[in-house]
C-alpha cells in the first residue's frame, strides 16, 4: 500500500491519530501539499459514498470531518511557505438561518465543500438575512447555502432568499438550501435553486453548478 | 364526511374528506406514536389499511422513504401523511401503539431537609359579634384578628372570600379559619376546618405529568398522580408541539387547555385518594421545562422557538389559580415557579432546589437527561447552567427498534463473550422494542466484549451468530423473532449506535465546556447528581462505559430521581426555598452552547467510546482490562 492509500484509508477509519502523523510525515519529508489536499478530496468524496451506502453515519461524518480539518490546517501553512496556491473550484457563502442554532450538518458541509476545492466563508449560525446579503456583497460567492434544522428555519430561508432579490443579488448566486426538514417543498417556497438532506449530495450538487459554469 | 374506523379498538370517528388519517386518530381520542407530530419526519406513526385503500391519498415520496416494499405491500402507511377520501377502516399496529400498559415514571425523588413554614398560613380566630358599640365593618374585624400574624395596613382580601365574608361569619358563629397566602386573605371558613391545609405541586413534563397533594401542617406528601401529557397528540417533542403552537391561537389554545384538563383531573384525582376536599388547596406550585410551562400560561411560544429563544416570563409569577381554570378553592394561588433560559426552565430551577447544590462547597455535576439534557456545574460559589442537545435518541426515538419505558420495552440487557444476549423487559410482557436504557447497555456490552470499536463500528471478522448486515446495514440481533410480540427480530444497528453516539457526545461535551469555563477538570468533580426518570433506569457502569458521564468511582454517582416535583413540594412548604428558588434562577449562570467556541470541539472528541481522551476514563479502562 502507498503512503497515499494508507493516509486516504486512516481518514477512512477514521484513525484521526494516523492520518494525522502520516500528513505531518509527508510535510516533513517535503512533500507537495497540494497532493495532500488533492487526497483529502479523494477522500472526502470516498467518505460521501460510504454515508449514501449506509456505512456512514452523521457521527462519522463529523468524526472525518474534524479529521480532515486539522489536516488542512496542518497543510496550509506548508502551501503558504511554499508560496503556492491551491485553484479553488468556486466560492461558497455558508450559514445556519436566522432562528436557528444547529451547526453539525452545516460544518460537515463546510468541510467536505473545502476538501472539495471550494474557498468557503462560514457565517455562523442564527445569521439575519442581511449579514447573507452583505456576505454577498463583500464575497461575490458563487453560491449561498443555507442551513436549518427546525422548521421555522424554512420561514428564514425564504426571507433571506427575498432579501437577496431585494438586493439585486440573486442572479448573481446560486442558492442551496440543507437541513434534515428541507424538502422540494421548501426549496420552492423559499425560492431556492436546489436542496439536501445531507451533506455529500449538496456537495456534488455544488460541484456540478460550478463545472457549468465553466 | 368520511367515516374512518380504527381498529382494534372499533372506535369511529367522522372527519372532513381529505383529513389525514392522524387527525382522526387523535379526534377519536386514540393514541398513536408520532413522535415528530405530523410532519412525516419520523416514521413512528404507522397504520394498516384495512378496507378503502383505494380511497386514499397516494403514497407520498415521505413514506417511501419511511416504509419497505414489504410494509407497503401489506398495507402500511404513515397516518400523517394518508388522506382518506371515503371511508376507509385501518388498524393501529403494537408497535405504533402509545399506552400499552403504564409508562414506568418515577413520581418522587430526593428532597433535602427543609422545615416546615409554608407561605400558607391557616388560622383560627374566634371574632367578637358586631354590636352597637362595635360597629367595625366584618373585614376589619377580621383582619384586626388577625394582627398578630400580618401588619393591619397591608393585609389584602380576595374579591370572592369578601363576596363570602358576611355569610360565613356568622353561619359559623364567629368561629373562623382564616387562610393567608402571605398577607392575603384567600379563604375564609368556619373554624372547625383549621387543622386542613393542602397545597399541590405539579410537575409538567414534556411526556408525563406528576401531581404530589401536600399537607401543609405535616409536610407529608398525602398523595400522587401520574399521567401521561395529553399534548402528545401532538409531538413527541417540544419543538413539534412548539411549531404547532405557532401556527395560530387556537392552536395555542389547544395546547393550553389539553393541560389544564388534564391537571384538573389529576388534582381531582389526589384529593380523591386522599380524602380531601378540593376547597382545601389554597396554592399550587407548577414545574416544568420552559415551553409548558408557557403552553400552560398559554404564553406565545413563538420567540421561545427560534433563536435567541427568548421567554416571554422568566420570574415567579403567582396569580389566582380560577383566572387559568385549575380547580381549587375559590381563593387559591397558583405559582409558577422561575425559568433560567429558553431551554433551562423552571423543573431545572427545582432540581437544583431539591438536590441544594446551591449551598455545596465541592463541585458537583447535576444533570437531567432528555431531549435536551440540563446540567449543572459548580458549587455555591459559582454554579453554571446549559441544555445540551441530546436528542431524542436516550428515550428510544431515531433508534429502529427503540420505544419509551413502557410495558413490552427491553430496560436492560447484557451480552457475554460468546455474543448471546441476556435482557429483561419490562411488565408480563413479551419485547417489542428497546428503551433507552437498555440501549446505552447495548452499546456498553458490545464495547466492552470488543464487539464494536470506539468509532462504534462491529468488528466483522468475529463471525458471531447474531451479528449480520441487512438492507440497514450491519445489526446485531437482540431478541430473535419467535421470542418478540412483533414477529421481527428486535436489533441494534450500525446506525443506532451512531444516534447514541451523538446523544452521548453532546451531554459529555456539554460536561466539559462548563468544566472548561469554570476551570474544573474531571478530577475535581467530587459528585455526579443524575435527576429525572430516565437516570434513575440507566446503569451508571453502563453509562461510564460509553462515556456519557466522566468517569469518577461508581460510589460518586447518585441517582436522585423526580427532583423536579421535589422542588415544588418545598416551595409549597418553605417561604426559604421559595426565596432561593427565585435566587437559583438569578445566580445561576446560563451558558449557551452553541455560541461557545470550544462545544463542536468538545462533541467531535467525545465521538469516541468512551472518548478521544482515553486519559479520562482510566477507572473504566481498568476495569474492562480485568
Amino acid at each position: 500500500m502507498s503512503i497515499s492509500e494508507a493516509f486516504i484509508n486512516s481518514i477512512l477509519e477514521l484513525d484521526e491519530r494516523r492520518a494525522i502523523e502520516l500528513a505531518r510525515v509527508r510535510i516533513s519529508e517535503g512533500e507537495d501539499p497540494l497532493k495532500i489536499l488533492e487526497e483529502l478530496k479523494t477522500a472526502a468524496e470516498k467518505i460521501g459514498e460510504k454515508y449514501e451506502r449506509g456505512e456512514f453515519f452523521i457521527a462519522d461524518l463529523v468524526m472525518a470531518g474534524e479529521i480532515m480539518k486539522e489536516i488542512s490546517e496542518l497543510v496550509r501553512p506548508r502551501l503558504r511557505e511554499l508560496g503556492k496556491t491551491r485553484e479553488l473550484i468556486g466560492r461558497l457563502v455558508i450559514g445556519t438561518v436566522e432562528g436557528d442554532i444547529h451547526d453539525i450538518g452545516k460544518n460537515i458541509v463546510v468541510t467536505m465543500a473545502e476538501a472539495a476545492g471550494f474557498e468557503v466563508i462560514d457565517l455562523g449560525v442564527d445569521v439575519p438575512p442581511w449579514k447573507f446579503v452583505e456576505a454577498i456583497k463583500q464575497y461575490k460567492p458563487d453560491i449561498v447555502g443555507m442551513s436549518c434544522l427546525i422548521t421555522i428555519g424554512i420561514e428564514s430561508m425564504k426571507k433571506t432568499v427575498d432579501a437577496i432579490k431585494e438586493a439585486g443579488l440573486r442572479d448573481k448566486v446560486r442558492i442551496i438550501i440543507g437541513g434534515g426538514r428541507v424538502d422540494e417543498y421548501a426549496k420552492e417556497y423559499s425560492g431556492a435553486d436546489a436542496w439536501t438532506n445531507d451533506a455529500a449530495t449538496g456537495v456534488k450538487k455544488m460541484m456540478e453548478w460550478m463545472r457549468e459554469k465553466r | 364526511m368520511v367515516l374512518v374506523t380504527i381498529e382494534p379498538y372499533g372506535s369511529r370517528v367522522e372527519v372532513c374528506e381529505g383529513s389525514t388519517l392522524l387527525h382522526a386518530i387523535r379526534l377519536a381520542g386514540l393514541s398513536i406514536t408520532s413522535l415528530c407530530g405530523g410532519f412525516g419526519s419520523c416514521g413512528k406513526c404507522r397504520v394498516i389499511v384495512i378496507s378503502g385503500s383505494s380511497k386514499l391519498s397516494e403514497l407520498s415520496q415521505l413514506e417511501v422513504k419511511h416504509l419497505r416494499d414489504s410494509e407497503i405491500r401489506a398495507g402500511y402507511r404513515l397516518s400523517c401523511q394518508v388522506r382518506a377520501f371515503n371511508d376507509v377502516t385501518l388498524y393501529i399496529p403494537v408497535e405504533s401503539r402509545v399506552r400499552v400498559g403504564e409508562r414506568r415514571a418515577v413520581t418522587r425523588g430526593f428532597m433535602r431537609k427543609v422545615e416546615v413554614k409554608p407561605l400558607v398560613k391557616k388560622i383560627r380566630v374566634q371574632l367578637p359579634p358586631p354590636s352597637l358599640r362595635d360597629q367595625r365593618s366584618d373585614l376589619d374585624r377580621l383582619i384586626d384578628s388577625l394582627k398578630t400574624v400580618v401588619e393591619e395596613s397591608k393585609v389584602e382580601v380576595d374579591y370572592e372570600v369578601l363576596k363570602n365574608l358576611p355569610t360565613i361569619l356568622r353561619g359559623s358563629n364567629w368561629d373562623v379559619a382564616s387562610v393567608l397566602w402571605g398577607r392575603e386573605i384567600v379563604s375564609i371558613e368556619p373554624g372547625d376546618a383549621f387543622s386542613e391545609s393542602y397545597g399541590v405541586a405539579i410537575d409538567v413534563g414534556t411526556s408525563k405529568i406528576v401531581v404530589h397533594l401536600i399537607d401543609l401542617t405535616t409536610g407529608e406528601v398525602r398523595a400522587v398522580g401520574l399521567a401521561e401529557n395529553p399534548q402528545l397528540a401532538y409531538g413527541e417533542d417540544i419543538v413539534s408541539r412548539m411549531t404547532f403552537a405557532n401556527i395560530s391561537e387556537d392552536n395555542l389554545r389547544t395546547l393550553q387547555l389539553l393541560l389544564i384538563n388534564s391537571i384538573n383531573e389529576l388534582v381531582e384525582s389526589v384529593c380523591r385518594q386522599a380524602g380531601v376536599s378540593i376547597n382545601r388547596v389554597y396554592e399550587i406550585v407548577v414545574v416544568g421545562n420552559t415551553a409548558m410551562h408557557h403552553f400552560l400560561l398559554g404564553l406565545k411560544t413563538k420567540y421561545l422557538s427560534a433563536s435567541p429563544f427568548t421567554p416571554v416570563v422568566g420570574r415567579t409569577i403567582s396569580f389566582k389559580a380560577r383566572d387559568l381554570g385549575v380547580k381549587s378553592s375559590t381563593g387559591a394561588i397558583v405559582t409558577f415557579l422561575p425559568v433560567i433560559a429558553g431551554f433551562v426552565g423552571a423543573d431545572a430551577v427545582a432540581d437544583a432546589l431539591a438536590t441544594g447544590i446551591l449551598s455545596r462547597e465541592d463541585n458537583v455535576v447535576l444533570l437531567d437527561v432528555g431531549t435536551n439534557t440540563e446540567i449543572f456545574v459548580g458549587n455555591s460559589e459559582r454554579m453554571l447552567v446549559c441544555s445540551a442537545p441530546s436528542g431524542p435518541a436516550l428515550e428510544g426515538a431515531h433508534i429502529r427498534h427503540g420505544m419509551k419505558a413502557v410495558d413490552g420495552a427491553i430496560e436492560e440487557v447484557s451480552i457475554s463473550s460468546d455474543g448471546e444476549v441476556e435482557y429483561r423487559v419490562i411488565g408480563d410482557a413479551k419485547p417489542r422494542g428497546i428503551c433507552g436504557s437498555a440501549i446505552i447497555d447495548i452499546v456498553a456490552e458490545l464495547y466492552r466484549n470488543n464487539f464494536i470499536d470506539s468509532r462504534g463500528k462491529f468488528r466483522r471478522s468475529y463471525g458471531l451468530k447474531r451479528l449480520r448486515k441487512s438492507v440497514n446495514g450491519w445489526e446485531y440481533v437482540i431478541a430473535w423473532s419467535n421470542e418478540t410480540s412483533i414477529g421481527k427480530d428486535i436489533v441494534v444497528s450500525e446506525k443506532d449506535i451512531s444516534e447514541v453516539m451523538l446523544a452521548k457526545a453532546a451531554i459529555y461535551a456539554g460536561i466539559s465546556v462548563l468544566l472548561r469555563r469554570r476551570g474544573l477538570s474531571e478530577r475535581d468533580i467530587s459528585e455526579i447528581i443524575v435527576a429525572g426518570s430516565f437516570g434513575t433506569h440507566i446503569n451508571p457502569l453502563s453509562a461510564r462505559i460509553i462515556g456519557i458521564i466522566p468517569d469518577v468511582p461508581g460510589d460518586k454517582v447518585k441517582f436522585v430521581g423526580n427532583t423536579a416535583i421535589m422542588g415544588a413540594d418545598m416551595v409549597l412548604l418553605s417561604i426559604d426555598a421559595r426565596s432561593e428558588a427565585e435566587k437559583v434562577a438569578r445566580t445561576i449562570e446560563y451558558v449557551e452552547l452553541s455560541a461557545d467556541p470550544y462545544f463542536s470541539e468538545e462533541f467531535s472528541s467525545a465521538l469516541l467510546i468512551p472518548h478521544k481522551d482515553v486519559e479520562k476514563f482510566t477507572l473504566v479502562k481498568a476495569l474492562l482490562n480485568q
